[in-house]
């Protein structure tokens, strides 16, 4: 039998072959995973529906797959099988520990919760190795001859490992058959040519302007892409600008936030923005909401759920708070952390990453100056918000320092108009002004 | 929890340790290095190759103003002051291991004495120390070494039994010394007491010394041995060893007859095996062979993805400079680096008098898998250093491709072998075909040029020797 890629969630069409965890050969248990797959949101282990030894591999590291695409075939789920594995499967089954994506969870309106009722996942799998057979382990790999077979000096066969060259392809262009390094490039040069490139391996390519190199758009970069185009094109932005005087919000953080720190959290800005995004969304309910033009109808939602936008090593990627308005500050604080932290190392689940009506953007950590956000669709608005300066405002006669944040709301014109959007943004400056005055309702 | 948690412990601060950690922390990776020796740098320089080659130097001091008579210069019987002889090993230890501290601090690796054990794969259970009882790591470089196997029936707990570390201590010098194993450390070890005066005899159970070397190289070294030594018996078991009055008696036994002979001291050296009990391996994936050793791959992984294992603890050869050159592998795979295990070739080394040294192939392995090769060897009788030295019986060798001259392996018999060697290591990673190295001007008159003269012998005839085309 083929084993496909399963439907993982929904959005989720396919994504990218990150490593391969099972051999031609291997016998595999049900559950085991057989690939991890870099979906545009997270990276997740593809499992087997079926126990098995697989017969061949139908797919390469670095693959785009696609829901349906087979990935692997798999010789019979016969007992003989089961029977056979037991021995081999203390640490092959091992790999069953990482949790399987939530196949069939879509449908339902909970949050986070599937994942948690087996052992915790751990806070960071460490990218699993392949198994090391035990055949290729023993100290047979010390023979004296080991690394003789293939003539090329040690600098020569560090750059075919980093350019994922097989040496043993490579015809040496010297005396007793001796590869040199200019033979691993025009190698390279050659495999890039043929199109037969790997994936992984860089390829330069000389042109008249100099050196240039090609890599393939990883999965979720085609997504970004994808997702930005829509936004931009179909969405007609309205950036609505305001100026918030937050020297007495810094104050309240600065007086407060030893206290968050006793508690195991870091109040940051990003806590106290989500504070007042919700409190103005709940004040103009047309900026939580989605358009539906196919319906015509407008959904207005009466929860309350924030992304907020994490920079990764991969890109940008949006996990969600989940119902903000039933959160205080010190469990937001704590989530947002955890959220961003794994959200970087890409083990954040798929449930987390989806469900926002509402997006934040705030670059102040990296210095960045006022900017237009683009609208998350299908939320009809999002906050971008940059780094406060302390600038002279004029008060009572004199210019006092004050520290004054610019901020940029966009939304979605189709939907909400000028003046309610300018109300908006206008009550999240009250509340960043006058944090306290939130809570006595003024 | 922050305090003590590592991107990489390293156990064990032999020579693959310590490199491994040395090139962690230059890595940028917060490391700590464990070993439960006060002083650092494992068997290689406390009780093996460093201590071993001190004692191999005076052995040589003594023989060679022995062999002066030959050149008309007359020395009186040395007298050799034990005490101030040890103490002069012990300093030179004391300044390499001092080094080795110096660098690990200077380096900000952190060095604990302790006993460490895996709780499981990423927290180190500490003993014998008064530091944090436990730590935990991202990534443990395993790195314990070996030490002397003594076999059950030579076990008498009589301190003239020795191993290599006690007979490295010099107790005394021994009127009579049986040496068991007729491998690299008991030919050492019984070098360096003989030339101290005492008898040595050596007992082999297998047909020859050095076994798995090539007979050419060994003979030379065999002739002076048979020369200096009482004896060597080859194909002998020793059967039973006793507490006599008269001293420690032995047993020998042949396939044809038995015999008994008495001796003042026993040094056993049959094998070394790995370091791999008491160290919670079963908290943890790791898998251990059934011989004891880590399995790894070439990265030096074990079977447990944050454990990673080097130097005498995953196999033979059981060689320092093997373990650091894994070590380093190690780190750098740790660090994300493409490293990867493939050295072309292991020299090894025997210290004695003369030296034995090979890299590569050798050429009874090649007969023995079938492997078609040219031999092309250079006798010390025709290199004009070697007669100088008054060295001549020594010997030069390549192994190479009978097609290209491509340098498969190189094997050396005479004074300086090791230091030669390194050229055959060099010549085999490179790639180096026979033309390359005859090509290369050697420095006259030293013994480098047998290796020039070797690779000439390829193509044709050497200078210095006439090889006769074959009609």
């Amino acid at each position: 039998m083929n084993v496909e890629l399963p439907f993982l969630a929904e959005g989720i069409e396919g994504g990218d072959v990150v490593q391969l965890l099972v051999r031609e050969g291997d016998h595999v248990t049900e559950g085991q995973s057989l690939i991890e797959l870099e979906t545009d949101k997270a990276t997740v282990p593809v499992p087997t529906p079926a126990a098995g030894t697989v017969v061949r591999l139908l797919v390469q590291q670095g693959d785009h797959v696609t829901v349906g695409q087979a990935l692997i075939e798999l010789d019979g789920a016969d007992g003989e099988v089961k029977k056979a594995s037991p021995s081999s499967s203390t640490k092959s089954t091992k790999p069953s520990v990482q949790q399987t994506p939530p196949t069939a969870k879509a449908g339902q309106a909970e949050f986070g919760q599937p994942l948690d009722h087996k052992e915790a996942p751990p806070t960071v799998p460490p990218p699993e190795p392949e198994q090391p057979g035990a055949k290729e382990m023993t100290g047979a790999l010390h023979s004296p001859s080991a690394g003789a077979a293939i003539p090329a000096p040690p600098s020569v066969r560090r750059l075919a490992r980093e350019l994922a060259v097989d040496l043993s392809q490579v015809k040496g262009s010297e005396a007793g058959g001796r590869i040199t390094a200019d033979d691993v490039k025009a190698f390279v040069r050659e495999r890039t040519k043929r199109g037969a490139a790997q994936g992984s391996g860089s390829n330069i390519f000389s042109t008249a302007y100099g050196s240039e190199r090609r890599e393939p758009l990883p999965s979720l970069r085609r997504k970004i892409a994808a997702n930005m185009t829509q936004a931009w094109t179909t969405i007609p932005h309205v950036h609505q600008f305001q100026e918030a005087d937050i020297t007495d919000l810094m104050a309240l953080h600065k007086r407060y936030a030893p206290e968050f720190k006793k508690k195991g959290a870091t109040l940051t800005l990003s806590s106290l923005f989500l504070k007042a995004i919700v409190y103005a969304l709940k004040l103009y309910p047309q900026l939580n909401a989605t358009l539906d033009l196919t319906n015509g109808e407008v959904i207005y939602k009466d929860y309350y759920n924030i992304g907020v936008a994490v920079d990764t090593p991969a890109g940008l990627i949006v996990p969600v708070v989940h119902q903000v308005d039933q959160k205080d500050l010190l469990q937001i604080s704590l989530e947002l952390a955890d959220l961003a932290e794994r959200t970087r190392k890409r083990t954040v689940t798929l449930e987390e990453l989806r469900g926002a009506t509402f997006t934040l953007s705030n670059m102040g950590g990296i210095g960045a100056g006022p900017f237009l956000p683009i609208i998350n669709p299908p939320q009809v608005g999002i906050l971008g918000v940059g780094k406060a300066k302390m600038t002279p405002v004029y008060r009572d006669g004199q210019f006092v320092p004050r520290r004054v944040l610019q901020l940029c709301v966009a939304y979605d014109h189709r939907l909400v108009d000028g003046a309610i959007g300018a109300r908006f943004t206008n009550e999240i400056v009250k509340v960043l002004e006058d944090f306290q005055g939130m809570f006595l309702g003024l | 929890m922050a305090e003590s948690h590592y991107d990489v412990a390293v156990i064990g601060a032999g020579p693959g340790g310590y490199a491994a950690a040395f090139r962690a922390a230059d890595l940028g990776l917060r490391t700590v290095l464990i070993d439960e020796d006060p002083q650092l740098g494992g068997t290689c320089l406390l009780r093996g190759c460093i201590p071993s080659k001190a004692l191999l130097h005076a052995a040589r001091l003594l023989t060679e103003a022995q062999e002066a008579a030959a050149w008309g210069i007359q020395f009186d019987k040395p007298r050799v002051d034990l005490d101030a002889f040890r103490s002069r090993v012990d300093t030179i230890i004391g300044k390499l291991t001092k080094g080795v501290r110096t660098l690990a601090g200077s380096r900000k690796v952190e060095v604990i004495q302790a006993r460490a054990m895996f709780k499981n794969a990423t927290t180190l259970r500490l003993s014998g120390g008064d530091m944090l009882p436990e730590l935990s790591f991202a990534h443990a470089i395993l790195a314990t070494g070996s030490q002397p196997v003594l076999p059950a029936s030579l076990k008498l707990s009589d301190p003239r039994v020795m191993d290599s570390t006690s007979a490295l201590r010099l107790p005394d010098i021994p009127p009579r010394l049986l040496v068991i194993g007729g491998g690299y450390i008991g030919l050492e070890l019984g070098t360096v007491y003989q030339a101290l005066g005492s008898e040595i005899t050596v007992v082999e159970a297998l047909p020859r010394i050095l076994n798995g070397v090539d007979a050419d190289l060994v003979r030379p070294l065999h002739q002076r041995m048979q020369r200096r030594f009482k004896t060597i018996h080859l194909n002998t078991m020793v059967e039973r060893l006793e507490t006599k009055e008269n001293g420690l008696v032995a047993t020998f036994s042949t396939s044809q007859e038995t015999s008994t002979d008495s001796f003042d001291r026993v040094l056993v050296a049959v094998g070394r095996k790995p370091n791999t009990e008491q160290l919670g391996l079963e908290q943890t994936n790791v898998a251990v062979t059934p011989k004891g050793f880590i399995a790894v791959d070439r990265q030096m992984r074990t079977a447990e993805p944050t454990i990673f294992a080097i130097g005498d603890v995953v196999g033979e050869p059981m060689l320092a400079h093997k373990a650091s050159h894994e070590g380093l592998v190690a780190a750098e795979v740790i660090a994300g680096r493409q490293a990867t295990f493939d050295a072309a070739a292991i020299p090894a080394v025997v210290f004695t008098d003369p030296e034995i040294a090979w890299c590569g192939l050798t050429e009874e392995a090649a007969k023995a898998s079938g492997q078609a090769v040219k031999v092309a060897r250079f006798p010390w009788a025709a290199s004009g250093r070697a007669t100088t030295l008054g060295r001549n019986e020594g010997v030069t060798k390549l192994i190479l491709d009978p097609e290209s001259g491509r340098v498969l392996g190189m094997g050396l018999c005479g004074v300086g072998a090791g230091e030669l060697i390194a050229e055959g290591v060099l010549a085999m990673e490179m790639g180096a075909v026979a033309e390359d190295l005859a090509s290369s001007i050697h420095p006259h008159p030293t013994l480098t040029e047998t290796v020039m003269e070797a690779a000439e012998s390829f193509a044709g005839s050497p200078t210095h020797l006439f090889i006769p085309k074959r009609s």
